[in-house]
């Protein structure tokens, strides 16, 4: 099951070659046979049987649609409703959502095998901030799977679902996808409704998908998008077929190599070689290859690291133990049970995060920081602007390096947060960006990266299928199998 | 701008977390890193430049004002740490203080 592809599954069981429920049951075995060895799954959902019946005769009538039947996982941040949700913290370890979120819905005739692992709230860049333990990265479990999506992108790798949702708010599906050799696609902000999905970041937090290949992330893409009156940021920009330009490949595309990208400091020598390789490999398809300046990308990490602690305070401190989630057991006064609450049920990296967000809006901080962490945002944004008056996409390394020990950044938040260096930029400029699998490096998978300008992802996934087809990804064994 | 100098036992007051000392000592020095990291901000020109509060532009966004039955309270109830007769309890505001409930029409006047 390995490497399956929902466009390859939908052909098995539309010629009914193997039933609904023999395809889940394969996934089903190969989940309980190595998942222990990978750690990617938070909850499992055995209470399928209903929604397989009813794929499989929607198949026998010929009514199915694209997802009809094909299981999958979600980032254990996506409220399942009667399915536990635990935003990876022991706060709501218990929690069980009283409804689905949007995008849930809309896989409805899809199976849902489980909840997947993640860095608590979101918070992370290697799944290791998980009250649930850390995800081992399927080719080397002695390293990490990347964060914080590392539960859905293993999974996708490790073949125990063909596809899974994540979130990405400054790399979070991108940078795992990179870890674990697979595809990983950010939409453009707002094209996908975030209805019922926990919120971290609400100016940044984007859905997207870990997929086997571009054109699995394309069909999602169609099922997903679109408006919904209940999430006032999702983009009400009509029905798009997002498939419809991936047959048109780079050739005459203008593809822009920052400048300050390719100079990145502390990023891996081998890596940035195979960025050049790669770049070669796109000229060789027939782009242009434009050399570009971005220089404001350097401030995005303290841009990213003072807006994201400031969202993430004040959407977290609804994490009080009154209403939902676990609540201290103590017999004290109401301060004091909040504050017990909060420090039982939250971990190191969410109480940083709140820490630091809650200082950059205090008063008498709040315009030396958080305002001017938004002006910086818009100096940002503006620069890309400019560059794709001249390029169709960006090209660049998804992280400085490939996937780190276990451990190795724990007590480094800084180096932590240097992991996602590449990925920041184009988050804060809400621009659709879709990780590519670019190889081996010291055994390692790394990813390469496309980004677009905003509501381009149809352009930008065409590109990306010319690249992933004419640069196949290396398909050598897990570490498990 | 120099990093700032801040208590952190207050700030993890105003987050409403009761830290351990081992705790403070941990994200005092790790919060010190991150503001340093962060101050370079001050270095760009941001005159005249307004700050992006939603990177999509959109702004205003209704949507028809209809009502919907409210039909979770089961299991909004279900999913409370403590509910009591049907309905949220949570701890005392003054612990050991007997208050003289007043009436509730003196409470809700205007």
């Amino acid at each position: 099951m390995k490497n399956q592809t929902i466009a390859h599954l939908r052909k098995i069981l539309d010629a009914k070659e193997m039933s609904v429920a023999e395809v889940v049951a394969s996934y089903r075995d190969r989940i309980s046979a190595h998942d222990q060895d990978v750690n990617s799954f938070i909850t499992q959902n055995d209470e399928t049987h209903v929604v397989e019946e009813g794929a499989q005769q929607a198949i026998y009538q010929g009514a199915q649609n694209m997802l009809t039947g094909i299981p999958y996982a979600v980032k254990d941040l996506f409220c399942t409703k009667n399915l536990r949700t635990t935003a990876g913290s022991n706060i709501l370890k218990n929690y069980i959502p009283p409804y689905s979120a949007t995008v849930i819905d809309r896989c409805h005739e899809a199976i849902l095998l489980g909840k997947t692992n993640m860095d608590e709230f979101a918070m992370g860049s290697s799944n290791e901030f998980s009250a649930f333990g850390p995800v081992r990265n399927p080719y080397d479990p002695t390293r990490v799977a990347g964060g914080s999506s590392g539960g859905s992108a293993a999974a996708v790798s490790a073949g125990f679902v063909p596809f899974a949702l994540g979130t990405d708010t400054g790399g979070s599906i991108r940078l795992p996808a990179s870890f674990c050799n697979i595809v990983g696609f950010k939409p453009t902000y707002g094209r996908i409704s975030r209805y019922g999905v926990i919120a971290m970041a609400s100016s940044l937090d984007t859905i997207g998908t870990l997929t086997n290949t571009v054109e699995d992330a394309a069909l999602l893409l169609n099922v997903l998008s679109g408006e919904d009156n209940r999430d006032a940021t999702a983009l009400a920009r009509g029905q798009e077929d997002f498939t419809r330009l991936l047959s048109h490949g780079m050739k005459g595309m203008r593809i822009g190599i920052p400048k300050e990208f390719r100079d990145m400091k502390g990023c891996d020598a081998e890596i940035l070689a195979r960025y050049e390789e790669s770049i070669s490999h796109c000229a060789q398809a027939g782009a242009a290859i434009v050399d570009v300046a971005l220089p404001h990308t350097q401030y995005a990490l303290s841009t990213y690291y003072v807006l994201v602690p400031s969202e993430v305070s004040s959407n977290l401190a609804r994490y009080d133990g009154m209403q939902f989630g676990e609540r201290a057991d103590t017999m004290n006064e109401l301060e004091h049970v909040i504050e017990q609450t909060r420090e039982e049920g939250f971990g190191p990296e969410a109480k940083r995060r709140i820490m630091i967000g809650t200082f950059c809006l205090s008063s008498g901080f709040v315009d030396a920081y958080y305002n001017t962490a938004q002006k910086v945002r818009t100096v940002i944004s503006q620069e890309f602007d400019r560059v794709f008056t001249n390029v169709d996409v960006l090209f660049s390394p998804v992280s400085p390096t490939a996937a780190f020990r276990l451990g190795e950044r724990l007590n480094d938040p800084v180096k932590m947060y240097l992991t996602d260096t590449f990925a920041l930029p184009s988050s804060l400029a809400g621009l659709p960006a879709i990780s590519l699998p670019a190889g081996f490096v010291g055994g390692l998978p790394v990813g390469m990266q496309f980004i677009a300008p905003q509501y381009q992802e149809a352009k930008l996934l065409g590109i990306a299928h010319d690249f992933s087809q004419t640069f196949p990804r290396d398909d050598r064994p897990l570490a498990f199998l | 701008m120099s990093t700032p100098v801040y208590n952190i036992h207050e700030l993890a007051q105003f987050a409403k977390f009761a830290l351990t000392p081992n705790e403070e000592h941990l994200f005092r020095e790790n919060i010190q890193c991150i503001l340093a990291e962060v101050e370079k901000l001050h270095d760009v020109d941001t005159t005249g430049i307004l700050g992006t509060h939603i990177v999509t532009g959109l702004h205003t966004i209704t949507r028809a004002d209809h009502a919907h039955p409210a039909t979770l309270r089961t299991e909004l109830l279900a999913a409370m740490p403590c509910a009591r007769h049907d309905f949220l309890e949570v701890p005392p505001f003054f612990k050991g203080k007997k208050e003289k409930s007043a009436p509730l029409s003196a409470a809700h006047s205007v």
